[in-house]
């Protein structure tokens, strides 16, 4: 409480919740990217009373409990956020909506999954599901794979993966011969299972393998399949992100995978620069996850800038206001728009693209034909 | 009521209610374009059960009354039909959300309104504003036209157009140095109107006139302006469909108009070529009306088909799952998504694209440049 001059002074600066779900190999870049986006904004005038970040960093799936997450998401809008941006998590990004509902506080999503809209949840979205599958399904009818195998894991969102996965196909022309469901971490018997899964895989001939994975056990998985002698065309959802770290990048030869990091993509390429200009001695970060965090924050940002009143109801309205602004994700002509019932933002053909690991090196694939 | 085996027949069709709300000169080439697209469904043996169209023709505005749409909606409800297709107007689409939550029937909205979804309604648009808007600010700005004057109409989503439009002109560094609202509909003073605004407008030397139209005033003023002597760099939203028709073209010599016709969309091409098969003797359509109408009903068939049940439910929780599908309107690589609380189905930079009349030829124009 003060008797202090309000119409004198300066505005004091938004307050923006930070949910940070993840491991600090991702969310210590979040926390500079999403610092350097708002000095940006301020800098620019757009935003002249500026941001400031509450930070929270939830001990939340898949080790830990979802509920962690949204103690979490609570504790910020109590802490008078007019905004949260996080988690990561699909999971989080599932669970979250009715508690941003029931808060009435806009909640930017950062998951793959598309199951985490409503009124109050918006998404920008590390990885998008349908459009990966349908990627992945485009590379497999372009290269002429009809049979095909297909692993997945336990996850949730690894669901919706696969609903959409068969949809895709039906509409493509592939048959799926066989599915396995692996667990989603990194459980003691995953050698026996995989050992299993390839075995009996492989003795159905089929022309390609699909695995649609939600974290590192999908790059355990790569690595069994490319060492075991099995050279089957094979293809990966975006769990294929390890194969932009160079240390196990080998895990990955052979594979096609789907990403948000296009080569021809200019945004991403001048905020990747600039991020490590500014930000020299920060440890290494694929480009897929510095345009995730850049565009994330960047729609919030400007949802903010369009909110007619700074409130919760305000940046909600502001946020549906968002449109067509240039993508760091995906292909060059990706953009992000929202609007009343319509909270997907990162949108195009090309919000996934493929890439290959081929003699160490992560070189371009191709982009979607459309089916 | 029946005592008939209903395990022993064939599929009755599907009930789909078509809600005609626009003049036969347009309505006419829907019913040709939704049976030629049910026909080649039914042919590739991806819904045997095929389709019964109800139909219903209301008039409603902008000279006649919404209510008339409500009833027509209502009625075909109690028809049985699990999906209805249209309205078209914008102040049908605005309108009828409330109805058809009421309801519980989806609603396929077919107008450029981008605040016409709900739970139960669905768009793929003809024209989109935003997209629209944006797509006429970039040109502005490609071009260094900065000081602008605009000319929009009294229909409830020109607030909408103006709304984008002045965010995008705030972003793209456009000033708007006047702007005058036209009556919607051809009132007898509209000369009078038309050259009082012509005539304050030149005084002011703007850079380039922007129009923002939702019917045949637009083409009114682009003849009027054209008619003077006022030779001024001129843009105008989607209501240059005009344009696409020869009786009218020369009404808009001279000015560059926002449209969904790209020339490089093979899915249009491919339409149209079927559309002249399949229909000799009529006159040809437009490419952005056959587009729209083939987008719509092809979206809303695929909803049909992903439905797990033949319910008003079924057929909403269907189309969320429709993803990626190839567009005829707009650049090549538009395309229809829906999702849970996304319920704008065409996306992409380019569903709108910049075409211009040049020596009566209707010629491309160019594409957005993201800002």
């Amino acid at each position: 409480m003060t008797r202090r001059d309000q119409y004198q002074e300066l505005g004091n600066p938004v307050k923006i919740g930070v949910l940070l779900d993840t491991p600090p190999k991702f969310s210590d870049h979040a926390e500079r990217i999403y610092d350097m986006v708002a000095e940006r904004y301020k800098a620019s005038g757009r935003l002249d009373r500026g941001v400031e970040f509450i930070k929270r960093y939830p001990w939340g799936p898949p080790a830990g409990s979802i509920q962690n997450s949204i103690n979490a998401f609570h504790e910020l809008c109590d802490l008078g956020c007019v905004a949260i941006i996080g988690g990561n998590h699909a999971d989080d990004s599932i669970a979250i909506p009715p508690y941003a509902d029931a808060r009435q506080v806009p909640f930017m999503g950062l998951g793959a999954t598309a199951q985490g809209m409503s009124k109050w949840a918006f998404s920008i979205c590390w990885s998008s599901i349908p459009h990966d599958v349908y990627t992945m399904a485009s590379w497999l009818k372009q290269n002429g794979h009809k049979r095909i195998v297909m692993t997945w894991d336990r996850a949730d969102h690894a669901l919706e993966n696969v609903v959409h996965f068969r949809n895709a196909c039906a509409r493509a022309g592939i048959r799926i011969l066989a599915d396995e469901r692996f667990p989603q971490l990194l459980v003691p018997e995953l050698p026996q299972i995989f050992a299993r899964t390839l075995e009996e895989f492989r003795d159905l001939k089929p022309d390609a393998l699909a695995h649609f994975g939600t974290g590192p056990m999908s790059g355990e998985w790569a690595a069994f399949v490319t060492h075991s002698g099995w050279d089957v065309p094979r293809v990966m959802n975006d769990a294929f992100y390890g194969a932009a770290f160079p240390e196990i990048r080998a895990n990955y030869e052979g594979w096609v995978g789907t990403t948000m990091w296009d080569s021809e993509n200019q945004v991403i390429a001048d905020f990747y620069k600039e991020y490590y200009e500014r930000h020299p001695d920060a440890p290494y970060a694929g480009q897929e996850m510095v345009a995730l965090y850049r565009d994330g924050v960047t729609a919030l940002l400007e949802g903010v800038a369009l909110a007619p009143i700074l409130t919760p109801e305000g940046v909600r309205r502001g946020l549906e206001l968002v449109q067509l602004l240039p993508a760091a994700s995906g292909g060059p002509r990706t953009c992000i728009s929202f609007g009343p019932y319509a909270h997907r933002g990162t949108q195009g053909a090309d919000v996934m693209v493929l890439r290959r690991v081929k003699n160490g090196e992560l070189i371009m694939e191709g982009h979607i034909e459309l089916f | 009521m029946t005592r008939r085996d209903q395990y022993q027949e064939q599929g009755d069709p599907v009930k789909i209610g078509v809600l005609f709300d626009t003049p036969e000169m347009f309505s006419a080439h829907a019913e040709r374009i939704y049976d030629l697209v049910a026909e080649q469904y039914q042919a590739s043996g991806r819904f045997e059960r095929g389709f019964e169209f109800v139909k219903v023709y209301p008039y409603g505005p902008p000279a006649g009354s919404f209510q008339e749409v409500a009833a027509a909606y209502h009625d075909l409800c109690d028809q049985g039909c699990i999906a209805v297709i249209g309205c078209n107007h914008a102040d049908d689409n605005i309108a009828i959300p409330p109805f058809a939550d009421a309801r519980k029937v989806p609603v396929m909205a077919l107008g450029a309104t981008a605040q016409g979804m709900s739970e139960w309604t669905f768009s793929v648009s003809w024209s989109s504003i935003p997209h629209d808007a944006y797509c006429m600010a970039s040109w502005l700005k490609k071009n260094g036209h900065r000081r602008i004057v605009v000319t929009w109409d009294r229909a409830d989503h020109g607030s909408e157009y103006m709304l984008h439009f002045r965010i995008a002109a705030a972003r793209a560094g456009l000033q708007i140095l006047s702007d005058v609202r036209f009556p919607q509909l051809l009132t007898p003073e509209l000369p009078d109107t038309f050259a009082r605004t012509l005539e304050q407008m030149r005084d002011l030397r703007p850079d380039a006139l922007a129009h923002f139209g939702t019917g045949w005033v637009a083409g009114h003023w682009s003849k009027f302006v054209n008619e003077s002597d006022w030779d001024v760099p001129r843009i105008m939203n989607d209501a240059f469909y005009g344009a696409s028709m020869p009786a009218f073209r020369s009404w808009y010599e001279g000015w560059v108009g926002v449209t969904m016709w790209d020339d490089a969309n093979k899915v249009t091409a491919k339409v149209f070529d079927d559309y002249r098969a399949r229909y000799p003797d009529v006159e040809e359509p437009g490419r952005e009306m056959l587009s729209m109408y083939r987008d719509a009903i092809t979206a809303l068939i695929e909803g049909i088909i992903l439905a797990p049940i033949l319910t008003p439910d079924g057929v909403r929780r269907g189309l969320e799952m429709v993803q990626m599908l190839p567009a005829a309107c707009g650049g090549p690589r538009t395309c229809i998504s829906f999702n849970p609380y996304n319920h704008r189905g065409l996306q992409g930079p380019d569903v709108m694209v910049l075409r211009r009349v040049r020596d009566g030829e209707l010629i491309m124009e160019g594409y957005i440049e993201l800002f």
